[in-house]
């Protein structure tokens, strides 16, 4: 979903910029000195699952793990993509520099838009709980999908055949997302419900 | 009347016969490897980046393509340049993936890339070194991130308690 340098027009890259400074500044403020340990390991996983190729045809898609991400941190979710794609771009070329705002507004804005939709339903029983983690992860990922298509629109590319390209492309992603979200809510639910948005 | 007739269709038939019908026609021939051309892409972590779509740019015109096409499976293209210059070829897979080469065709159509001709990344600054130790690093860089952030705050909280 790491969008490369070169694509985007300067509109869509300053647009990026500025939100992605928003978010974050946002995400710092509401991110408390106890959160930070947590916000550590949450953007370490972050930054190892885009490591982890799934081979779809042709083409490979990654893991992104935006879901859990929202899910725990809420806003905090902003610096923490933040810092992940900055070390991807840089480490891996994954992305790029020049559209790092644009990465972080799509991967981290699904993830907050996920805290607030589905925050409250995970903190209930597992007949509920676990049902929303797991659309909460894959929700994620398709609206980060969206995004990216928006993105290439706005740079005067064909939204609706670049957005189903990158959501058609992304349905196994949201599955296995929605998937190990689910687990990772059935695991801190047993072992640190606290940690969970519903349960706070 | 029918002399007349036969005169016309026999006339006919001979100018038909004598004119060029290859434009109806096709044909084929082998080129040599000289005017032909080839680009390998592949995203970051290796794979190649098969069936993307290209744009091949000649040096006259950088606005409209001298060819489109796609990369093979492999994510090789080839094309054959017709004036010497920098040729721009730029592959993307209509995901958010785009490589850009730059390939400088001499006056003698030599075949030589402007930068390393072991291949060029596009998207940030290039660190070489194994994927392993790369992972290692930005996970270190995180930790110790982290640790530099709860410090300073620490201090801020002694600071504020002490006043």
């Amino acid at each position: 979903m790491h969008i490369s340098e070169g694509i985007l027009s300067g509109p869509v890259l300053a647009s990026g910029i500025a939100l992605a400074a928003a978010g974050t500044a946002i995400g710092l403020k509401k991110l408390d000195a106890d959160r930070i340990p947590r916000a550590a390991i949450l953007s370490a996983a972050f930054f190892v699952a885009s490591l982890i190729h799934i081979p779809i045809g042709p083409s490979s898609v990654h893991l992104i793990l935006n879901g859990i991400v929202g899910l725990i941190l809420g806003w905090g979710a902003f610096p923490v993509i933040l810092v992940a794609l900055a070390l991807q771009a840089v480490l891996f070329q994954f992305g790029g520099i020049t559209t790092l705002g644009v990465n972080t507004v799509v991967m981290a804005l699904p993830a907050v838009l996920g805290y607030y939709l589905f925050g409250r339903l995970v903190g209930r029983r597992a007949r509920v709980s676990l049902p929303a983690a797991f659309a909460c992860g894959a929700f994620s990922v398709f609206l980060g999908a969206v995004l990216v298509g928006a993105a290439l629109a706005f740079t005067e590319r064909h939204f609706l055949k670049a957005a189903a390209l990158v959501v058609g492309a992304h349905v196994p992603v949201m599955i296995i997302e929605g998937i190990i979200t689910a687990f990772c809510v059935a695991f801190l639910k047993k072992v640190q419900p606290e940690m969970l948005p519903g349960k706070r | 009347m029918r002399a007349y007739a036969l005169f016309v269709l026999a006339s006919l038939t001979i100018i038909c016969g004598t004119s060029d019908a290859g434009a109806h026609g096709t044909a084929w021939k082998p080129l040599k490897d000289a005017d032909l051309k080839a680009v390998s892409f592949k995203y970051s972590d290796g794979e190649p980046m098969a069936y993307a779509e290209v744009l091949v740019f000649s040096p006259q015109d950088p606005k409209v393509e001298h060819q489109n096409g796609r990369t093979d499976r492999h994510g090789k293209f080839a094309f054959c340049p017709d004036m010497p210059g920098t040729w721009r070829i730029s592959a993307s897979d209509g995901m958010g993936h785009l490589c850009q080469a730059l390939v400088k065709i001499g006056p003698e159509a030599a075949y030589e890339t402007i930068d390393d001709p072991e291949g060029h990344t596009t998207g940030g600054p290039s660190i070489q070194g194994s994927n392993l130790l790369k992972m290692m690093a930005g996970l270190s860089i995180i930790v110790n991130l982290a640790f530099v952030v709860q410090f300073f705050h620490r201090r801020g909280k002694v600071s504020r308690e002490r006043a």
